[in-house]
This record gives structure tokens, C-alpha cells and sequence, in this order.
């Protein structure tokens, strides 16, 4: 994977590497959730670049970004998302329908640990199993960039827990490079490295060289 | 099935209780578009092929009395392409069974079976044989009507005898295709029938071997717009044989009636579905827009993912054209039995031999298209919200609405002694202004078709109580064979039962003013006629002046006269020469182009003191004075025609007053869809776009029916509001929809009565409640906690 390099509100400038599970931690307004979006192809900023592969995700159109959106990025976001009106198997199939190779949408689902609740719909699912179908959704497509938004933001600690082993499962077995966000500077400990922000700017980055398995961190 | 399709499929079922009021009104008017059309295609076509099977006239020519030899005339003019002469006659029938004398019109037919022209079609028994003994064909529901059948005998008066004649069989004829008997409006088979005779028997009958007293026939291919030219020069040759009118069939009595009603059919099916389908349109554009309101997260989700905007924007469209589709079957299904209770309606009132319901796929699919066109127009703009919001916008939470005063609240005369409770109301309906306002105005066509379809009915009301019961107040009227003196009037006045006489004389003629030129008649009457009361505009009674001419305003206005201009007058019968009248007064009426004059003056102008052609009765109506008066009328030689106006209005009160209720039921359904549509869509998006606050006020100690109480008040406002806006709408309709039917023979009043306006309040605020119990349910089963947790 190449480098994704981002200059976002004050100078800020950081690469994600192939691979890796890179955390990026800072206070409500400190310009997380505009990186997401900017990394994701949400949204594109005024000035500055987002490269990824070599092409410059400001510069390109909106069914351009979709495309992109489509073949690598997978979202977990902090409420869920899911669409109320379709199952469990069917919020991940809706997004395995868009990929080129995707997984297979009911292994994914038995790999969160849903394989009995596949045919529920999100109104009938915790806040937990929610967020493991959305997890499965994500990692369905298959793409090399997972960005999550607070995985663990709406969910208790023990199932918080299990969310993150899930996603460090998939950075394990499939090599996706994972993008966590967060103000919970504990759950940084899970990751490769570390990028504290404040105000729009990076305050410091650090490298983990002996990553905490989730079970072992502590919030 | 693709997994947003089958998201399209919960959202739809989701949306159930929202969408039954759109699928209704949306139905209702493709199903009238397909109902009326097909009923419209099928009348058309059935009156089609009935003209063709009895080679129906294009135009009727009346002599007093032609010689057969000179009507040869007629072969000399390019314009007239073939033509028939035949006998016709008014005739009165004397029924064992029937105390009154029934009327009719005799016809002589070709003693043996030939195709010609105005031709019968035999439903029963056989045409006319070789035995000798008098036979006669009569009409199908006639005798349906009095229960005759081939074998039986009949009894005809005419001239001056009681004849006995053996019915050999029945038959219908396209130029009796609506069959209605002099003066009336609707037809009355019972007490209306025609009667056809051998042409050889016929002339006898009456004295007329070698001579014809109407000529039927058909134009050249060519002659189109000039066929008046054409009749003028028939008249020109024919001037001299005793031409009395012509007549176009556009013109004639059962084509006018039958080509009225398709067309005003063709004008409804093209009106009436428009505004239902703009309504259902309008409101499917509140429902989409709050369904894209809602959906937002779950849009932005979408989009993240790597949906394209065009799919999810067909998406929406998709949801919507599955509504139009929906829509559309069912609109289908109501078309057919539409078409089919329309049908058998007008088979009551219309003799057609097949007038079948047949299926045109085409009306279907326009019916189809035009639904789900419709629907997808409808939803255009609540789509494009989606196809504008931005993922990463989307997954925010949507800014708060707009609070702060609203314009009204600066009056502060009119707000502050408002209850809160209206208030809430009040910000609500202008917060929202443009939802308010397709509410409003669907309110206002719900009220606008409800107002019109009773104003048709009052105005029919009206019409059969002005003409038949202020404006002739006979209840008996006599036409004679020839003129006679006032012996007649004397002998009249001493029949038993008879309270009041007064005689008519009737003068056929044409009125010319320069360049134009009309055929008409004028009736004399008393000058201080009692049953015979001409009125002006405002419905007072004109004085008939001794010397000149009461005209009606259409006609007056046709021959471009007005008041104290001199018309030149050709009368028909009588002294025939050409004579100058002045024009005495205008008048008004909502049927014929009556002119009326002293009776005295017309007969001075004949060349005689006094003539009558006619008499009104007024009698005692105890069914024992009743019999002997009619076997007397039967009895007297002079007699023409008797017709019974009591009858007649009974007959058509009946007729109208069946046919209104049946109209009503189906204007107060179709306009309560609509209201019920409205309020119920509009109460169901407030609702759900209100839930959180709905369910604080719950959570706050509300109950349940005092936060009904908030919705109701906005529906009732909107229904309320919409409904008199509609009574003017109404009343334009009514307006637009009489300026599109001729009117020489009917002019349909425009009136409107209290009982209009309160109905259609009634129907308003009903419906409203109606709708209300549904919203009133949702909120009884509403969940407070879950509510107050809704992401809004």
C-alpha cells in the first residue's frame, strides 16, 4: 500500500502505512473527525492534498471519490449506521454487492460471532451486535483501508473490548490497514502508532513497539 | 432482488398508513381517468356502429304536405347524396291496461324489408307480412315498458280513429337512440313510444297516397361545413311543397342528447382524473420529502459506502413509480367497474343494441403511464435532497428547524388572546409554509369537486322546478290535429275535471334578420296566461304585450335582434306571406328558444280572429275525475297528441332524484378521499417529524388526547380553510364546465344553495375526523421512551 499523505487545518501532515493500525487521538474538536472524512472520501478539503496510490483524492469528482469509496474503504462508524430496514445478512450483503471481490457476507457474520442473529433486524440486535454488523460490513468489500469512528464510542467496555479484537483480527488475517479515531486515549494502546492531535494541529506521534492485545487494555 | 430493492420493499410497507391515503387519491384518478375513457371509447364506438347499422340521417326535412313527385327535387341538388321520404306523425295510445293515453310518434317503414336510410333493427317477432290485417312494429323498451309482446293488439288514435293494430314485432333505431317524448328531458319508455307502420297502410291512414310529410337523407361526402347551404337550398327548391323545417342531425333531439353526453363524458375523463392525480402528486411530494428528511443518516450511509447518487436517487424514484405501479392495478381494477356501472347507467337512458364494456389495453396503459409518471413527477423533489446531501453532512445530525416568531405574531391584537394550544397550531402551519399550502390546496379541490357535483345537482333541481313547474304550470297539454275556434276552448272548459283552460296556437316559422336566419316557432298565448309564464332575467313574469314579439335571449342574440328591432317572420302554416314584427321584450329561460306572442295578434297575423292549435289544462287531480277526463280526451276527434306534464315531471323527478343519489354517493367519496387523503398524510408526517416532542409532552403529563387535540386542530384549520376556498372553485368549475355544452336546446342554470356550502363543510370536517382517528390511534399506541430516544 502507499502512503496517504494528508495535509489537513494547520500544517498538519502524516502518512498511514500499508498495514498498519494507526490511531489518532484528540479531544471533541480537535479535527479527528474531519480527517476521517477527508481520508474516507466524504468530503474533500479546500486546499491541500489526500493521496492515495498516488492520486490526489482532492483533485478528483465526486463519482470518482464514490468509486474510490467503493473499491477500498470500509466505515465503522460511532453510531452504527446500519439501515433499519434490512437484516443483519443484508446490511452486509449491501455493501459486499458493491465490491469487485468481496467476502462471503454470512462467513463474515459467523466471524463476529452473529451467526444466529443473521436474519434480525438493527431494532432487534444490542448496541453490541450492532456494531459487529457493522464491523462485518466494513471488512466485507474487502478493502484495504478500514476507518473507524469511534468503534467502542456507543458501547459498554467488555463489548467494546470484543469490537476492537475483531478489528485487530482483520488487520491480522487480511493485512487492512486500520484508521482508528478516538478521545479515548487508552484504546491507543491496541495500535502500531499513535498520532495525538489538538486543535487541528499534531501534538505528538508515537510508535508502539509492543501493541497491547485488547483484553489487556484498561479504560 | 438487488438488497436496496429490497429495502425499497420494507420502506414501502413501512410506509403503509401513509401511502394508503396517496394510493387512494392516486387511484381514484387514474381509476376515473380509465373508467371514462373506457366508458367514453365504448359509447363512442357503440353509437358509431349503430348509426352505421340503421344508416342513420344526416339531416331531417319536414313538409306539411309534399307530393312525392316533387320531393324528386331534392335528386337535383349535388350536396344530398340519397335521401328517404316517409310519413310521421305524433299518435296517442290507447293501452287496455293505462287509464291516461300514452304519446308517441308513428312512422311509415317500407311494406317489405329493405335497407334505407333511419332504418330499424328488429329485436323481437318479424317485420311487416302480407296478411292484410294492420300490423304495426314498436319500440323495444316501450313495449318492454307496458309489457306488450308480437301477438298482442294495440290501439293508435289516429286521424280522429281508434285503430286496432296486431304488434308483429319490436325494434330500436339510431335515431331513437335516446328516446324522449315532447318537452321532456329524460325518457320515459313507459308512457313514450314509437310506432312503425307499412308505408301502404300508413298512407291510408292519414290521406296521404302519393305524398310524403318528411324527408330523411344524407349529404354528399363532400359537404361538410356547408350542409345549412345545402338544407337552404332544399328549402329554396322545395319552398312551395309545404317545407316546414329542416333539421341537421347535430341538431336533432337523440343526437344532441347522445353527442352531449360523450362529449361532456370525454371533457370529465379528461378533468376530473387531472386534478386527483395533481393532488395525489402534491401530497407525494410532502411524503417523499420527509421521507428523504428521515432517511438522511441511512442516504449518508448508503453513499459511504460506495453507492452511487444515481442509484440511490432511482431508488427513490423507484419507491415512488412502486406507489404509481400500486396506484395503477388497483386503478385498473376501479376503472373496470366503473366503465361497467357508468355503462349500465347510460343503457338505461340510451337504446343501444351493444353497447358492451370492452377492455382497451391502450386506455389501461395510458391509465398506467399516466399514474406512475405522475408519481414519479411527485417525488422528484424530496429525490433530489438526497441526490444533493453530502456523506459526510449527512451523518451529522440535521440542524434544528427554523424557530423564532412567526409573521402573525407581530399582530399582536389577534395573537395574544390566542390559547397556546392554537398557537402551536398556528406557528406549525407557517413554519411549514409550503406543506401548509399543497394541504390547503388539495382542502380546496376536494371542496372545489364536492361544491361542483352538487351544484350540477342543484342546478337540475332547479331547472325541472323552474321550467316544468314556475314557468308551465299545465298538467295536461293538448295538441290538435288543425286549428280550431274558439268553440274548442268552450267545449274544453265543460269537460269533467277540467279547472282551467287556456288555448295555444303554434306557429312554425322562420326568423330572418338580414343575413340570419333561424327556424323556430312562435307560441301564442292568452295575454294574461296563467300556465304559461315567461320570466326575465330575474325571474319575473313578462306581460305578454299585444303587438310584437317575446323572444328568448339565445335566440335573440343568434339573430343578432335586439329589443324594438324588427324581425321578418316565414310562418309555415296558415297565411304564409312574409310579414315584419317587432321585437316587444327579451326572455329568459334554461330551455328551447321559445317566442311567445298574443294569441289574438298571432291569429290577426294568420288572417283569422282567433286559432288555437292547442290547450293547456288544468285539472282536478282525484283519480276518479282523472279516468273520465281521459276517455273523453280519447274520444274527441280534433285530438293530436295528449300529454300529460304530471307524468312527465313525476317520471323525470323519479329518473333525476335515482340517478342524483347514486351521483352524490360517488362526489362525496371522491372528495372525502381527498380529505381524508389530506388531512391523514399531512397529520402522519407532522407526527412523525414531531415524535420527540410529542412524547416530552407525553413524558410532561399530556394526555393522549390532548396531543390529538393539537393535531386535529391544524387538520381542521387545513379542511376547514380548504373547503371555502373551494365553494368558489366550485362554482368556476361549474361555470367553465356549462360554457363547454351547447346550449339552444339546455341552458343549465348556475345556482348554488345553503345546503351546498353546509354539505360541503359537513363532508370536510367528517372526513377530517375521520382521518383523525387514525392519527388519534397512532398516538394512543405511541411509545413514549422509544419515541423520546428517536435520532431526529
Amino acid at each position: 500500500m502507499g502512503e496517504v499523505q494528508v495535509q489537513v487545518l494547520k500544517n498538519l501532515s502524516f502518512d498511514v502505512l500499508d498495514g498498519e493500525v494507526l490511531a489518532m487521538v484528540g479531544p471533541s474538536g480537535s479535527g479527528k473527525s474531519t480527517i476521517l472524512n477527508l481520508i474516507g472520501g466524504l468530503d474533500q478539503p479546500n486546499h491541500g492534498s489526500v493521496i492515495f496510490e498516488g492520486t490526489d483524492l482532492a483533485k478528483v469528482s465526486s463519482t470518482q471519490l464514490t468509486r474510490y469509496r467503493r473499491k477500498h474503504v470500509g466505515f465503522v462508524f460511532q453510531f452504527y449506521n446500519l439501515v433499519p430496514n434490512l437484516t443483519a445478512l443484508e446490511n452486509v450483503l449491501s455493501a459486499a454487492q458493491l465490491a469487485d471481490d468481496p467476502l462471503d457476507a454470512e462467513e463474515m457474520l459467523v466471524k463476529v460471532g452473529l451467526a444466529e442473529r443473521m436474519h434480525h433486524f438493527p431494532s432487534q440486535l444490542s448496541g453490541g451486535e450492532q456494531q459487529r454488523v457493522a464491523i462485518a460490513r466494513a471488512v466485507v468489500k474487502n478493502p484495504k483501508l478500514l476507518l473507524c469512528d469511534e468503534p467502542t464510542g456507543a458501547l459498554d467496555f467488555e463489548t467494546g473490548i470484543s469490537a476492537l479484537e475483531l478489528l485487530l483480527q482483520f488487520n491480522h488475517d487480511l493485512g487492512t490497514t486500520i484508521l482508528i479515531i478516538t478521545h479515548n486515549t487508552a484504546l491507543a494502546d491496541v495500535a502500531n502508532r499513535v498520532i495525538h492531535l489538538r486543535s487541528g494541529e499534531i501534538v505528538s506521534t508515537e510508535r508502539n513497539a509492543h501493541p497491547l492485545p485488547p483484553a489487556e487494555v484498561v479504560w | 432482488m438487488s438488497i436496496l430493492d429490497r429495502k425499497l420493499l420494507r420502506d414501502l410497507m413501512a410506509a403503509r398508513g401513509l401511502l394508503i391515503a396517496i394510493i387512494s387519491i392516486m387511484m381514484l384518478g387514474s381509476g376515473l381517468l380509465i373508467g371514462m375513457q373506457t366508458t367514453f371509447t365504448n359509447m363512442e364506438a357503440a353509437k358509431d356502429r349503430y348509426y352505421r347499422q340503421c344508416r342513420m340521417a344526416d339531416f331531417w326535412i319536414d313538409f306539411k304536405k309534399a307530393p312525392v313527385a316533387e320531393l324528386e327535387l331534392l335528386n337535383s341538388i349535388a350536396g344530398i347524396r340519397n335521401w328517404r321520404q316517409r310519413l310521421q306523425f305524433p299518435v296517442t295510445v290507447d293501452l287496455d291496461q293505462r287509464l291516461k293515453p300514452l304519446n308517441g310518434t308513428v312512422i311509415s317503414m317500407p311494406d317489405r324489408r329493405q335497407p334505407v336510410i333511419n332504418d330499424i333493427l328488429l329485436i323481437r317477432g318479424d317485420y311487416f307480412s302480407d296478411r292484410g290485417e294492420p300490423e304495426v312494429i314498436i319500440n323495444d323498451k316501450f313495449a318492454e315498458a307496458n309489457r306488450l309482446r308480437p301477438g298482442q293488439k294495440l290501439h293508435l288514435l289516429l286521424n280522429n280513429r281508434r285503430e286496432e293494430f296486431l304488434i308483429v314485432g319490436t325494434a330500436i333505431s339510431a335515431e331513437f337512440t335516446y328516446l324522449i317524448g315532447p318537452g321532456s328531458l329524460t325518457p320515459d319508455p313507459e308512457n313514450f313510444g314509437v310506432f312503425y307502420l307499412p308505408r301502404r297502410q300508413m298512407e291510408e291512414l292519414f290521406d296521404f297516397q302519393g305524398a310524403a310529410n318528411q324527408v330523411v337523407g344524407h349529404f354528399a361526402p363532400a359537404v361538410q361545413r356547408d350542409q345549412e347551404a345545402v338544407l337552404d337550398l332544399a328549402r329554396r327548391r322545395l319552398e312551395s311543397s309545404g317545407f316546414k323545417t329542416s333539421t341537421l342531425k347535430k341538431d336533432f333531439t337523440s343526437n344532441y342528447f347522445v353527442t352531449n353526453e360523450i362529449d361532456q363524458l370525454a371533457h370529465m375523463s379528461a378533468f376530473l382524473p387531472t386534478m386527483f392525480l395533481l393532488v395525489a402528486a402534491l401530497i407525494l411530494n410532502v411524503l417523499m420529502t420527509r421521507l428523504a428528511k428521515q432517511q438522511r443518516t441511512t442516504v449518508g450511509t448508503l453513499k459511504a459506502i460506495g453507492y452511487e447518487d444515481t442509484a440511490i436517487f432511482l431508488h427513490f424514484l423507484k419507491f415512488a413509480a412502486a406507489v404509481g405501479l400500486i396506484a395503477a392495478i388497483l386503478a385498473s381494477v376501479l376503472g373496470i367497474l366503473l366503465a361497467q356501472g357508468m355503462l349500465a347507467q347510460y343503457q338505461n337512458f340510451f337504446q343501444f343494441p351493444d353497447l358492451r364494456n370492452d377492455f382497451f389495453l391502450q386506455t389501461h396503459l395510458i391509465g398506467w403511464g399516466v399514474s406512475i409518471v405522475c408519481a414519479i413527477l411527485g417525488s422528484l423533489y424530496g429525490a433530489r435532497q438526497v441526490l444533493l446531501l453530502q456523506p459526510a453532512a449527512a451523518m451529522r445530525p440535521e440542524p434544528p428547524g427554523q424557530g423564532g416568531p412567526i409573521l402573525l405574531e407581530r399582530v399582536q391584537l389577534l395573537w395574544n388572546p390566542l390559547p397556546p394550544g392554537w398557537r402551536v397550531v398556528l406557528r406549525s402551519m407557517f413554519r411549514h409554509r409550503s406543506r401548509t399550502a399543497i394541504a390547503l390546496f388539495a382542502g380546496t379541490v376536494g371542496a372545489g369537486i364536492l361544491v361542483s357535483g352538487l351544484m350540477m345537482m342543484e342546478a337540475t333541481e332547479y331547472f325541472v322546478r323552474d321550467e316544468f313547474e314556475r314557468r308551465i304550470r299545465s298538467d295536461i297539454d293538448l295538441t290538435f290535429k288543425d286549428a280550431l275556434d274558439r268553440q274548442a276552448w268552450y267545449e274544453l272548459s265543460h269537460l269533467p275535471g277540467v279547472d282551467q283552460v287556456e288555448p295555444l296556437l303554434n306557429v312554425p316559422c322562420d326568423f330572418v334578420n338580414g343575413p340570419y336566419r333561424r327556424q323556430g316557432a312562435i307560441q301564442g298565448i292568452l295575454s294574461g296566461a296563467q300556465l304559461t309564464v315567461p320570466t326575465d332575467k330575474e325571474n319575473r313574469r313578462i306581460r305578454i304585450p299585444s303587438v310584437g314579439l317575446v323572444m328568448e335571449r339565445r335566440l335573440a342574440e343568434h339573430l343578432h335582434l335586439r329589443v324594438g328591432d324588427a324581425i321578418e317572420i316565414h310562418p309555415k302554416t296558415g297565411r304564409r306571406d312574409p310579414i315584419l314584427v317587432p321585437l316587444a321584450t327579451i326572455s329568459d329561460s334554461q330551455f328551447g328558444l321559445n317566442v311567445y306572442a298574443d294569441l289574438q295578434y298571432l291569429s290577426r297575423i294568420r288572417g283569422e280572429s282567433f286559432a288555437m292549435s292547442g290547450a293547456q289544462l288544468k285539472i282536478n287531480k282525484a283519480a276518479s275525475a282523472q279516468r273520465e277526463l281521459y276517455l273523453r280526451l280519447k274520444k274527441m276527434p280534433a285530438m293530436e297528441a295528449i300529454n300529460s306534464r304530471m307524468e312527465l315531471i313525476k317520471n323525470m323527478r323519479e329518473t333525476i332524484i335515482q340517478n342524483q343519489n347514486i351521483a352524490i354517493g360517488m362526489i362525496v367519496v371522491f372528495a372525502g378521499t381527498i380529505f381524508f387523503g389530506n388531512v391523514l398524510n399531512a397529520s402522519l408526517v407532522n407526527l412523525s417529524e414531531r415524535q420527540r416532542e410529542v412524547a416530552t409532552l407525553g413524558a410532561m403529563g399530556y394526555t393522549r388526547w390532548e396531543i390529538g387535540l393539537l393535531f386535529l386542530r391544524e387538520s381542521l384549520v387545513i379542511n376547514i380553510i380548504g373547503a371555502l376556498l373551494g365553494m368558489p372553485l366550485g362554482y368556476v368549475l361549474i361555470f367553465l364546465m356549462t360554457k363547454m355544452i351547447d346550449q339552444d336546446l339546455v341552458r343549465f342554470p348556475i345556482v348554488t344553495a345553503p345546503w351546498i356550502w353546509i354539505a360541503a363543510f359537513i363532508t370536510a370536517v367528517l372526513f377530517t375526523l375521520l382521518a383523525h382517528a387514525v392519527v388519534q390511534w397512532r398516538i394512543h399506541t405511541m411509545n413514549w421512551l422509544e419515541s423520546l430516544q428517536v435520532r431526529e
